[in-house]
């Protein structure tokens, strides 16, 4: 048994100082350990503040305790009441990022998978954990100036990109629409990528959203599960108008 | 001799696809009631088929994620969920109906009853799923399987009227006995099953058992374009001879042994012989392509070990669902359910299945994060989005048609 990896080093060329965007990139990929055996999904990701106020992803999450709750609080209680003595049932698995060597179709660790996955012990000020999908369930708050998208817009996909004087990526800019029909499926990447009427239906329903640089004016309040953005905050249409000719 | 071989994996998907327990008996039912009118939604089948098995094929090859990985990471876990239960629907019901197949073909040898077959088959069908090499299992059950091609030399041997068989083919001529709507209750059903989602899951996964390349992608094409293809033409020979045969004495077919008759009318005790095998092995292969399929796709959801390139130790989840599997399947039959009648309530569950799986796998094969320089071409988009079109349209249309014909009667 050996690390089979693709060809092809896509999609984050030059991991882990490249940029992604964490739900089309990272979340619900395979986690293959150095052995090439499978470990589970990236059920969720851990975004960790760091002094600065800047959210960076620290940790892989992979269990039911990080899958159920994106279903829903009530889907996660009734599984963790199944067994309510057991701590693994209300804390996921980690896969401290540190371990992850590459990122292609799947998301190659540099260990063995065997008792890879424990739960977090945290000490005494320990910093502020929070969950990718903890995000993506916020509503947010545009101003008006901002576009038709303010009704109903939810976060649907963050963009990570490159920090500047350390490794690694931090939340750059965060992808804002309305909830459903879901995501953009990397549609917003390339004007040319095919087919046409895919990707006409998606650019269309996705008219209104709005690519929002995280900086000054836009306050993330994961107590409320509310992220504000004031007037002036940089916001710009993510569908390049340019393209599709008149709207 | 390997090199013949390396289509064994896209015969065996098609044998699983068009000549299962079900499909036999549909085939040869159609063509008793409708003749040849409905060969064209077959045909219409395997070229949707050959592209989207083309499109998982590639996407195995050159970024080694099988066609479930793909549903949860473009759908993500919610609407993944529903596609998981939708697809493990129609392949659990698939599978339970293949080992009543089994059993019902070792029946009209045997004379022994099936139901005392159900438990032997249900264990040796784990034993392969357990024991046997993935490339072992193909290459016997793909071969063999072959044998059903004895159904096109009855068809030639009994000297039907080849043109007016042509003719209701090329024309859809609807026999006059036949409402509309049953007729496209079963034009839907043929369709939904040359298009069935386990054959892309299984397809894809047995690539990845393979350890498929981007060098691999010429022997993948040829598995689709030869595999696909022929079963179709088992398909359409069944259902040809069987209007050769019972068209004009108006017998509507109903039961496994039915739809052999025809071959021992033309070609007598060998024909019978071979066709027998051909039973056998194609519904003994689709048993293990839909067992399978479900321990795919469900570790494929949860991101578990699976597959048969690994010791099975080191895949215990994965082999603990084709346990369950099995010995569900043999409890189902055990209450003496009619298989055959299974599989036609997996129609349902299509309807959710079809439109979940190849709308990922369409999306994906697009993206070059995935798949480089090896993206759709301009041609293969239009016909697979006209393709998908035409899968939303079957799927909306399929539950009202059911419950309209009482499942086509």
């Amino acid at each position: 048994m050996h690390d089979f990896r693709p060809d092809h080093p896509g999609p984050i060329d030059g991991w882990p100082d490249a940029g992604f965007d964490a739900v089309l990139h990272l979340l619900d990929r395979q986690i293959v350990d150095s052995n090439g055996q499978l470990v589970g999904k990236v059920d969720d990701i851990e975004l960790v503040e760091d002094p600065d106020g800047r959210l960076v992803p620290t940790a892989l999450l992979v269990g039911m305790a990080a899958l159920l709750p994106r279903f829903g609080a009530h889907a996660f209680r009734s599984w963790a009441r199944l067994a309510p003595a057991f701590a693994e049932r209300y804390q996921p698995g980690v896969v401290e990022i540190d371990l992850v060597d590459d990122v292609t179709s799947g998301v190659h660790l540099s260990v063995e998978r065997d008792g890879l996955l424990r739960s977090r012990i945290d000490e005494v000020g320990h910093p502020v954990r929070h969950r990718l999908s903890t995000l993506l369930a916020m509503r947010v708050d545009l101003p008006p100036d901002a576009g038709a998208a303010s009704h109903h817009a939810r976060v649907l996909d963050v963009r990570l990109r490159s920090r500047a004087g350390a490794s690694g990526v931090q939340v750059g800019a965060l992808l804002v629409g309305r909830g459903r029909p879901g995501s953009m499926l990397g549609y917003e990447r390339s004007p040319e990528r095919g087919p046409w009427l895919i990707a006409s239906v998606v650019r269309w329903l996705h008219r209104h959203s709005r690519l929002v640089e995280v900086g000054d004016g836009v306050e993330v309040d994961w107590d409320a599960g509310v992220v504000r953005v004031a007037a002036g905050a940089a916001v710009r249409p993510v569908v390049d108008r340019s393209a599709d000719g008149p709207a | 001799m390997k090199r013949y071989l390396a289509v064994a994996l896209g015969v065996l998907t098609a044998i699983g696809g068009f000549v299962d327990i079900g499909d036999l008996v549909t085939n040869a039912l159609v063509g008793s009631r409708f003749g040849m009118s409905l060969g064209w939604a077959v045909v219409v089948g395997v070229a949707g088929i050959c592209i989207f098995a083309e499109m998982s094929g590639r996407i195995a090859a050159v970024s080694h994620r099988a066609t479930f990985d793909l549903v949860r990471e473009r759908l993500g876990p919610r609407v993944g969920l529903l596609n998981l239960v939708g697809s493990i629907a129609v392949t659990l019901l698939t599978f339970i109906a293949e080992i009543g197949g089994v059993a019902l073909a070792l029946e009209l040898v045997t004379s022994v009853y099936y139901l005392a077959w159900v438990p032997v088959v249900a264990l040796l069908v784990w034993l392969v799923l357990w024991r046997a090499k993935f490339s072992l299992m193909e290459n016997v059950l793909g071969l063999l399987g072959l044998s059903l091609i004895v159904f096109s030399v009855a068809a030639w041997q009994l000297h039907p009227d080849w043109g007016h068989l042509g003719h209701q083919m090329a024309t859809a001529d609807k026999p006059l006995g036949e409402s509309w709507t049953t007729y496209a209750y079963y034009a839907i059903a043929l369709f939904g099953a040359a298009m069935t989602p386990y054959e892309v899951f299984f397809f894809s996964s047995g690539g990845v058992e393979e350890r498929w390349t981007t060098k691999d992608i010429v022997t993948m094409r040829t598995n689709v374009f030869i595999g696909f293809p022929l079963g179709g033409i088992l398909s359409l020979s069944i259902a040809a001879a069987a209007t050769t045969v019972y068209s004009p004495l108006g017998i509507s077919v109903d039961t496994l042994g039915q739809v052999g008759l025809p071959v021992a009318v033309a070609l007598g005790k060998i024909g019978l012989a071979i066709v027998i095998l051909g039973f056998v092995a194609a519904t003994f292969g689709a048993a293990c392509e839909t067992g399978l399929s479900v321990g795919y796709s469900l570790a494929q959801y949860g991101g578990w070990q699976w597959g048969k390139y690994v010791k099975p130790q080191l895949a215990g989840a994965f082999h603990a669902t084709i346990v369950v599997s099995v010995l569900l399947a043999a409890g189902v039959l055990m209450t003496m359910v009619d298989p055959i009648l299974v599989t036609e309530f997996s129609v349902v569950f299509s309807a959710i299945a079809l439109p979940l799986t190849y709308f990922p796998i369409l999306v994906v094969a697009n993206d070059p994060d995935y798949l480089g320089e090896h993206t759709n071409g301009r041609v293969t988009n239009v016909l697979a989005s006209g393709y998908l079109v035409l899968i939303v349209i079957a799927s909306v249309a399929a539950l009202p048609l059911m419950v309209i014909t009482k499942m086509g009667q």
